[in-house]
């Protein structure tokens, strides 16, 4: 598991891009939904997903809004910026380039 | 126990320093642990197990925290004092370009001065003064590139697209000020006031030579 959790550590920023891309979100909404694609095996820690958050915010690849709730907390949304999207489609063909090249490999 | 939740960050937050962005992080966690407990409640899950699993999985903050506060402290400290450094530069070379003025006026109406001396001093005058614009535009620290990918590569670009506008201004704001020392130094020496506005025309063309050498270089 510990290698899993490595390869997948390493792209976190893709996997946060990936979600973005297809509607806004927050940050439980986007943790929810890596848990439930992963069939529980894998969740991020928030501190994880928040540095991760900071880090794409400052290189520009997403920004944030507070979101104008009717109920409970306000929550703070992220979006892609075209940059982002850029980011996103190159990093996805990376990581299928790499797949292919593993799976040759290993 | 929603309640709860905001005591157990408020107490992770306890030593952390009080700004916006700290404030920010606090809002958004509660906000999505809070999510998170709701969800947990829903899925039939009791009070105690909600809470235990939305706070275990909280991960170490100390970091995030740290990361956020030293970073933005020390970045505006230094651009701060960058700043100072840039504004006293720019402001004492620009009165320096005054004072040439003014020392050429002096030799050149006082009797018994030499006007050509009063040039030469001028020229030199002028030249720290140069010096120094030239100086303030070049010595900002250059954009390092963090790591390898698309976005720092961009950021690289327009740092120094902005660093070739710096540059340019600064050699422009210094170039008309000469242009104008030139025209007198040029129009006492050989009283040639009648064409000697021509510098003026050719200082014009200079400065657009400058400007399409450095797009240039901009060019790879």
């Amino acid at each position: 598991m510990s290698i899993t959790s490595d390869l997948i550590r390493g792209n976190t920023d893709t996997i946060i891009l990936a979600h973005l891309s297809n509607q806004d979100s927050y940050g439980y909404q986007i943790n929810k939904s890596i848990q439930v694609k992963t069939d529980n095996r894998y969740e991020l820690k928030e501190a994880t997903l928040y540095s991760a958050f900071r880090r794409l915010e400052d290189s520009g690849l997403i920004f944030s809004y507070w979101g104008d709730e009717k109920t409970g907390a306000r929550r703070k949304y992220y979006t892609l910026t075209t940059l982002g999207r850029q980011t996103y489609e190159k990093n996805k063909s990376d990581w299928q380039e790499a797949k292919e090249l593993i799976d040759k490999l290993i | 126990m929603r309640e709860d939740i905001r005591n157990y960050i408020e107490n992770l937050f306890a030593t952390a320093p009080r700004s916006g962005k700290v404030q920010e992080l606090k809002d958004e966690l509660i906000s999505n642990l809070t999510a998170r407990y709701d969800d947990l409640i829903a899925q039939g899950r009791s009070d105690e197990e909600a809470y235990k699993i939305a706070i275990g999985g909280i991960g170490d903050v100390d970091e995030l925290i740290k990361g956020l506060e030293n970073d933005k402290i020390y970045n505006y400290a230094r651009k701060e004092s960058d700043r100072q450094k840039s504004a006293i530069l720019v402001s004492v070379a620009v009165g320096l370009y005054i004072i040439a003025l003014a020392v050429q006026i002096l030799f050149a109406v006082v009797d018994g001065l030499r006007p050509e001396i009063g040039c030469v001093f001028m020229f030199v005058i002028a030249a720290i003064a140069t010096a120094m614009l030239v100086y303030n535009a070049m010595s900002h620290p250059k954009y390092r590139k963090a790591d390898d990918t698309i976005v720092e590569e961009f950021k690289e670009w327009k740092h120094s697209s902005d660093e070739t506008r710096q540059i340019y201004r600064a050699i422009s704001s210094a170039l008309w000020p000469l242009i104008v020392v030139f025209y007198f130094l040029i129009s006492f020496a050989f009283s040639a006031w009648a064409f000697s506005w021509i510098i003026f025309i050719v200082g014009a063309a200079i400065q657009n030579i400058l400007k399409l050498a450095l797009e240039m270089r901009r060019k790879p």
